[in-house]
């Protein structure tokens, strides 16, 4: 340090007597005052992170709450709809089977459970053997959910169309499957998808073709309370095929394209909606009988000439009551089915004649009859030798008018 | 493992928030900062507050520190400039005829060399005593070189003064010492 030997080594004499002084230290109070003061500068950058967590943990837990509610606020907005047009009391079933199922299940919907349990009840009952297949109808319960149910509506409807075409069964074919009907008729397809039929026939035809859209108002409403038995009735009712058409149209049906089924199914699908969402006022226009016909009419048709019908006003109307009110009209205008007497076999053609008008009046159910031309009818069924067609005729009537005071003559016809 | 790492690696530990790393640093500097503020300043009360000021600043600093000097010079920079603050407002400092007057007695005659006089005892006594009657800077000097063992440049960039005046700093405190401890 020094460069003089005499003070480096004085120097170095006192460094030594220096550090044989007391060594002194800090006091401990002294020594934690800044060490604490040293911690607390670094304690505002520990405390953030742990305050920063707890604001995260509780910004991510608002966010999963908030998430969740805006779900479960979507889940009832979409849930809402459904009861809205499907009545309470037969929410979802009913809504499922209505465009899937045959005029024999629709029969037996208002008693909505009814769809399995009479299955064996069917087979034990007096029913042809060419009656319904168990299996589409297993097919049509297959939907569990409502979303199922309103998605199958089209799925259901292709597959149990394909098992028409395959089983040769009208029962199940669906109430969107005009086209092949339209085929099988030998008119111009699309004339009569869009048109009503000619002229000597229109009047009923018109009568008819419209019925589906009510039909489908009335199996979006409320069903009304059905005798237990008969839902086996309408699939023998519509169990036979009598009509020379109905094999024919099938290749008709499988010429159709995609397009042009899907088509055909939406504007059903659409005038069906309407026709759910239309006032109740306006059907109670039509009187109380006019709505037990329609709703006979709508399980009573082959599914096919609902469908096709359902299309047909799709494009040909938009003004729903104006359509009941004629259609009203000209139903009770309409002269009554004059079907001739049919064969008694089973795949025979239809009784009346072979005009197709004729046949297709007796395709579209006799539900649109009056009761006295309707037990005509059936009487004529008897006459000709096909007691099981009369039978179901009959079964049919009966949950149709089931205050109706069936003849005796035709009670002999009725189960024991 | 921390006891391994330098001062300098302990401060920037530090900066980055481990608190332990400042433990250690103050461990390792905790009685030669204390006991150089002490006999520098003679009152224990203002050395351990200006003590105290000294790691608080240290710890203010932490963010700006560079390691661009030894840890231990910064820090007795920081307690010179304190101790320097705190005797300008106490009493002026010594002027340069005393120490011009300090440097002739450094030349003493041999016989007269307080270890040769007195007992170990009243050496460090009157050593003490010695110390506290020195003027701040060759005090400062003189106790940088002694306790903290620093050189004359280090003690130059302790004191903010250049190396000379160190030295002559250095040599004043020794002519007096020297002659207080000679009987």
């Amino acid at each position: 340090v020094i460069s003089d030997e005499r003070e480096r080594r004085l120097l170095d004499e006192l460094a030594q007597a220096y550090r044989r002084l007391p060594r002194d230290e800090p006091a401990p109070e002294l020594d934690a005052a800044v060490l604490a003061k040293a911690r607390a500068a670094l304690g505002p950058r520990r405390a953030l992170p742990r305050w920063g967590a707890g604001l995260g943990m509780a910004a991510v837990l608002a966010l999963a709450v908030g998430l969740s509610w805006q779900v479960r606020q979507r889940d009832e907005a979409q849930m809402r709809p459904l009861p809205a047009t499907v009545p309470a009391a037969e929410p979802v079933p009913a809504l499922r089977r209505v465009p899937a199922t045959t005029p024999a299940a629709s029969g037996g919907r208002a008693e909505d459970g009814a769809i399995a349990a009479p299955k064996p009840e069917a087979a034990a009952a007096p029913v042809p053997d060419d009656a319904v297949p168990p299996e589409p109808t297993k097919e049509i319960e297959a939907p569990a959910g409502p979303a199922a149910d309103l998605e199958s509506n089209t799925v259901v409807g292709s597959r149990i169309k394909r098992t028409n075409v395959e089983t040769a069964h009208p029962v199940f074919t669906l109430e969107r499957e005009p086209l092949p009907r339209v085929r099988a008729t030998g008119d111009e397809p699309t004339a009569e998808a869009v048109a009503p039929p000619p002229a000597p026939r229109e009047p009923a035809s018109v009568a008819v073709a419209e019925e589906p859209v009510e039909a489908l108002i009335l199996e979006s409403a409320p069903a009304p309370a059905a005798p237990p038995a008969p839902a086996a009735a309408p699939i023998v009712r519509d169990a036979p095929e009598p009509f020379p058409g109905a094999d024919e149209s099938r290749p008709g049906r499988d010429r159709m394209s995609a397009p042009e089924l899907d088509a055909a199914e939406e504007a059903a699908g659409t005038r069906a909606g309407e026709a759910a969402a239309a006032p109740g006022a306006e059907r109670e226009d039509l009187g109380a009988l006019a709505g037990q016909r329609e709703r006979a009419a709508a399980r009573e048709l082959p599914p096919e000439d609902r469908q096709r019908r359902a299309a047909t006003l799709g494009g040909a109307s938009t003004d729903q009551k104006k359509d009941a009110d004629d259609r009203d009209g000209l139903r009770r205008q309409s002269p009554p089915a004059q079907p001739a007497p049919a064969p008694a076999a089973t795949s025979a053609p239809a009784p009346s004649t072979g005009v197709v008008g004729a046949s297709e009046r007796k395709r579209e159910g006799y539900a649109a009859l009056a009761p006295d031309e309707w037990l005509a009818e059936i009487r004529r069924w008897r006459d000709a030798g096909d007691v099981a067609r009369a039978r179901a005729e009959l079964r049919a009537f009966r949950r149709t008018y089931p205050d109706a005071t069936i003849p005796r003559d035709l009670r002999d016809l009725l189960p024991p | 493992m921390t006891a391994e790492r330098t001062d300098e690696e302990l401060m920037l530990a530090y900066a980055r928030g481990e608190a332990r790393a400042f433990e250690s640093l103050y461990g390792r500097h905790r009685g030669p900062l204390y006991r150089f503020m002490l006999r520098t300043i003679h009152d224990r009360a203002v050395a351990e507050e200006l003590y105290q000021e000294v790691w608080s600043r240290v710890v203010a600093a932490r963010g700006r520190y560079q390691p661009s000097a030894r840890f231990s010079t910064w820090l007795l920079q920081i307690a010179h400039n304190l101790m320097i603050d705190h005797f300008r407002r106490q009493r002026p400092q010594a002027g340069a005829d005393e120490a011009a007057l300090v440097l002739e007695q450094l030349d003493a005659p041999e016989h007269e060399r307080p270890e040769q006089r007195l007992s170990e005892f009243e050496q460090r006594r009157r050593l003490q005593l010695a110390l506290e009657e020195l003027p701040p800077e060759q005090r400062e000097a003189f106790l940088l070189r002694a306790e903290n063992e620093l050189g004359l440049e280090e003690i130059a960039e302790v004191t903010g003064v250049g190396r000379e005046t160190v030295k002559s700093r250095l040599r004043y405190a020794l002519a007096k010492l020297r002659e207080r401890l000679t009987p």
